[in-house]
């Protein structure tokens, strides 16, 4: 059941901070195609000696530097689950350095400060490719995506990594910029951007950055300090995200990568960070050609059976929609759409890895539909009848597996835009309302 | 009592729930499983990182979060803790719940492993069914762009004996998606079941995905033999046999083409083809190959007990062995796997009946019946159970309204025999040698006549022995000089020794 205690979000903003999420695997790994062995492309430079006194000398001057970069080097080379047999001398420290790891307490050219280095795992999650900080100017704090070029240098193909690695950042310094112009309300807005030389930064001592405004936290981490949340509370988180769609969708950008940690938290807004996954209609995008862009963990129906789309709104505005509907999945039950789709599936009809579908989208689309249908029958119970039905409605247009007839169904009709969120909004918002109502009710008897 | 049907049997496609189909091949891709080869996205999930998360954020949200990336990865073992988690949170979803399940306990992948399920036995009572058919509504209501629930529903009305109703809800599964091979299957057998086996075969016949279809093929084939047309689709369903498709898809093909075989007279053809079919056999189909047995000379003996859910193949083998207990047994089984059809009921009441157990006999005719209301044959083996037990009035009522149903000379004739028994047991005896004599005369079929007869000698033993005994032997005599009646000499130990 739903309560209908109101669930402030006062608490959010009194937590300390956590910034955009910085960390990537997955589509990244197919793109900077790791090292096979799995480890880091900095561990697989280790072992080459190459010299360069100035900057050995630079590290020489810097021990705290010198000691993170030793220490960095034995974890990379453990975390591989390989002995590092090499001799750790200076040079190979050198060749191994992140200097985008290096930034804490530097003085960046336009007068922000790095405070401190977000999260504990130095080198990420394997497949990361930018590290995140706090920074701070004039008392105000924000956040720093510090872009990590010398992952590409240990790839097989170092110079078509990082011309990879260098147009997704272009990519989206570009879209926040972007997004910044057209005002977004509801999505995090770049403060700058620029290029900082890290002494002892080793083979490539410039890293690139780019500035946000900094969040509370993400919404799992308001689901879990509210003690009882609530519709008010959910739709209203709903219809902001729904907003911020809008707002991209509008500047011909879909996010395509929507989930509960890229929904952040400002106090009591709600916004969409993370644009590197990203499509701009009629642009060409790094990742414009993988078959899942965003997170593989909140896939799409037609992107697990290889169902692709030639429009440019069908293909990229849908996922949004589905992202939306799964979002709404998540704030009510705990759990994301696609995992609910494939876990009342069976076997047989789920796609690989889970299962083993080896039919077409189209044959499958029945049984789809038949699970999502059993996801309705556990929607979450509410108090007001009514909000469980509008709910489960809205879900299942948003979350339809066909990317074809995704979205409201008023939408197809006429000259509307089938991929618009802007009903949803309006939804939402009666929604929120509705169990504010409902509330006072309960309470005032 | 009335035989069950001696009409030729075809591979009429069984009838399960959506679930219970996909649990077998006949929902399963021609093209095959799918491999590793699949989107390697999906197996790359950030776990790690929502490992690390849920470890500092210990919350329904990150449990959640962690528990769906495991099963779009298929990694389970690293979100057991979070699974565990969630199913003890006090404040955890229903689907929270259902997904950490998944994680502790994932489905086995192959099929095969878990082909053995007991019964559907939701559907085998018209009150579960009626459940099931409130939450099917409610559902749709909902969600009506589900073709697999309108089916579902369909089938539920069927069992309630709601034909109408299942024939709507049909019509809009099979336009909501009418190139699918489950609900096209399910639509003809609905209409088959209906009584309008032409309308069966002819919406496999239109339907566009028919000639590429193998369990498609099979179902036309045997519509056609039932509603005594052409098949359309023989030389398409030879060919497909060579096509390389998976025995599993090509089982009910090969043996419905083998039955064709069988009955033009090529028995060594026809051989050739049951033993296709039993490469990789269904329970259908393992049932077809069990009926074709005294002409094929086949051994099933490694198929019957390891073929999974094939209670009417073992149901048959069991009457053929004169076991008749152990065949109303497996009639139950039979009956639970295709609760709204009347073949397993009348053969089970039937079997029941010879085997002396009308209490089972009269319990697979009632809920035989509750699917099959029109159906005089059930009716007839109800009352007739009914009768034996001495619950006369209840079986006076069936038998008034299995009269009313009773079509053909032979059905006619066993309502006087069944009269006459219930006559019988009520103490009208010269009503009940009257009816017994005008069903003797009037059945058209030396089997009909036996039958009768030894029931009537049976009746009339307990209340003039003398008399009684006079049949008897007229009964033995008769059954003498029919020596391919192999039942009749379990229906003779009816009589008493003395007799």
């Amino acid at each position: 059941m739903i309560s209908v205690v109101v669930g402030t979000s006062s608490d959010m903003c009194a937590h300390p901070t956590l910034g955009h999420e910085s960390f990537r695997t997955g589509p990244e790994a197919s793109f900077l195609r790791p090292n096979t062995n799995g480890g880091s492309a900095v561990a697989a430079a280790c072992p080459v000696p190459i010299g360069h006194d100035r900057e050995r000398r630079r590290s020489r001057s810097r021990p705290g530097a010198l000691a993170a970069a030793r220490a960095r080097l034995t974890r990379q080379v453990c975390r591989r689950g390989e002995a590092y047999h090499g001799p750790v001398t200076d040079t190979v420290i050198w060749a191994a350095a992140r200097p985008a790891d290096m930034l804490s307490g530097m003085q960046l050219e336009d007068g922000w400060r790095v405070v401190e280095r977000i999260g504990s795992v130095a080198g990420g999650t394997g497949g990361s490719f930018s590290t995140p900080y706090v920074v701070e100017r004039d008392g105000q704090r924000a956040f720093l995506k510090a872009i990590d070029f010398t992952r590409a240098l240990g790839d097989r193909d170092p110079t078509a990594a990082l011309e990879q690695l260098t147009r997704i950042f272009n990519d989206e310094r570009e879209l926040v910029r972007t997004c910044g112009e057209h005002r977004m309300r509801n999505v995090v807005v770049g403060i700058t951007d620029g290029v900082v030389n890290v002494p002892g930064g080793g083979a490539v001592p410039q890293v690139s950055y780019m500035i946000f405004e900094l969040a509370d936290g993400d919404i799992r981490r308001a689901m879990s300090l509210s003690t009882a949340l609530d519709g008010a509370w959910i739709f209203g988180a709903l219809k902001q995200v729904a907003l911020g769609i809008g707002q991209l969708h509008s500047a011909g950008i879909a996010h395509q990568d929507v989930k509960p940690s890229n929904v952040v938290t400002f106090e009591t807004v709600f916004k969409l960070a993370d644009l590197g996954r990203a499509s701009v209609r009629g642009g060409s995008s790094a990742h414009d050609e993988l078959e899942c862009a965003g997170d593989p963990a909140y896939v799409t129906p037609e992107q697990m059976y290889h169902f692709r789309l030639e429009n440019w709104d069908a293909r990229r505005r849908s996922i949004d929609l589905y992202h939306l509907g799964s979002l709404m999945l998540f704030l009510l039950s705990g759990v994301n759409a696609s995992a609910a789709l494939v876990a009342h599936l069976d076997p047989a009809h789920r796609p690989p890895p889970s299962g083993h579908w080896g039919g077409t989208f189209d044959e499958v689309l029945v049984h789809l539909r038949e699970a999502n249908g059993r996801i309705v029958d556990e929607f979450p119970v509410f108090t007001d009848s009514a909000i469980r039905d509008i709910a489960i409605a809205r879900y299942l247009e948003l979350c339809d597996p066909d990317p074809r007839v995704r979205g409201h169904p008023k939408n197809r009709v006429g000259l509307s835009n089938p991929y618009s969120v802007e009903r949803y909004v309006s939804y939402f918002n009666a929604l929120g309302a509705r169990s504010q109502r409902e509330l006072v009710r309960l309470t005032h008897g | 009592m009335i035989l069950p049907s001696e009409h030729p049997r075809r591979i009429v496609p069984r009838w399960h729930s959506p679930e219970v189909s996909a649990q077998r091949a006949e929902s399963h891709s021609l093209a095959g499983p799918a491999t590793a080869t699949g989107p390697e996205a999906l197996a790359s999930v950030d776990l790690r990182r929502r490992v690390a998360d849920f470890a500092s954020h210990r919350s329904d949200a990150h449990a959640g979060d962690l528990v769906s990336g495991a099963l779009i990865a298929a990694q389970p073992s690293l979100a057991q803790d979070a699974a565990h988690w969630l199913l003890d949170s006090p404040s955890s979803s229903v689907l929270a719940r259902r997904l950490a399940d998944a994680i502790l306990r994932p489905p086995p992948t192959d099929s095969q492993d878990r082909f053995e399920i007991p019964y559907d036995t939701a559907g085998t009572d018209r009150e579960v069914a009626r459940e099931r058919i409130q939450i099917l509504r409610s559902r749709l209501a909902h969600a009506p762009n589900d073709p697999m629930a309108w089916a579902e529903l369909a089938r539920q009305h069927t069992v309630t004996g709601s034909t109408d109703h299942a024939l709507d809800a049909m019509r809009i599964a099979v336009a909501a998606a009418p190139s699918d091979r489950y609900l096209l299957r399910a639509a003809a057998r609905l209409h088959h079941h209906a009584g309008n086996t032409d309308k069966a075969h002819n919406l496999l016949v239109r339907a566009p995905r028919t000639p590429t279809d193998p369990w498609l093929i099979a179902a036309e084939l045997a519509f056609a033999e039932l509603a005594d047309r052409r098949p359309r689709f023989v030389k398409a369903g030879r060919r497909m046999l060579d096509s390389g498709l998976a025995p599993r898809h090509l089982t009910e093909l090969a043996s419905a083409l083998g039955t064709l075989q069988l009955e033009s007279g090529q028995t060594r053809r026809a051989r050739q083809l049951f033993r296709q079919a039993l490469v990789a056999p269904n329970d259908n189909s393992l049932a077809q190959v069990e009926w074709a047995l005294p002409q094929i000379g086949l051994s099933l003996d490694a198929y019957l007990h390891t073929v999974s859910a094939s209670w009417e193949a073992r149901a048959l083998a069991a009457a053929s062995a004169h076991e008749s207990a152990q065949a109303v047994v497996e009639a139950w089984g039979w009956f639970f796997d295709q609760p709204f059809a009347s073949e397993p009921a009348v053969f089970g009441s039937y079997h029941a009946a010879k085997a002396r157990q009308f209490d089972e006999g009269a319990k697979l005719a009632a809920q035989g019946v509750a699917a099959n209301p029109e159906l005089f044959m059930l009716r007839n083996n109800l009352a007739f159970c009914l009768a034996k037990l001495d619950r006369v009035s209840e079986a006076r009522d069936q038998m008034q309204r299995a009269s009313l149903r009773a079509g053909t000379p032979a059905e006619r004739a066993t309502s006087y025999a069944t009269e006459g028994l219930v006559a019988f047991r009520s103490g009208d005896l010269k009503a009940g040698e009257s009816l017994y004599a005008k069903a003797i005369r009037t059945m058209p079929d030396a089997r009909g006549k036996l039958l009768a007869l030894i029931n009537f000698a049976a009746e009339s033993s307990r209340v003039d022995p003398e008399t009684g005994r006079g049949l008897a032997l007229q009964a033995r005599d008769q059954a003498a000089r029919q020596p391919q009646q192999h039942d009749m000499r379990d229906w003779l130990g009816h009589l008493a020794p003395d007799a």
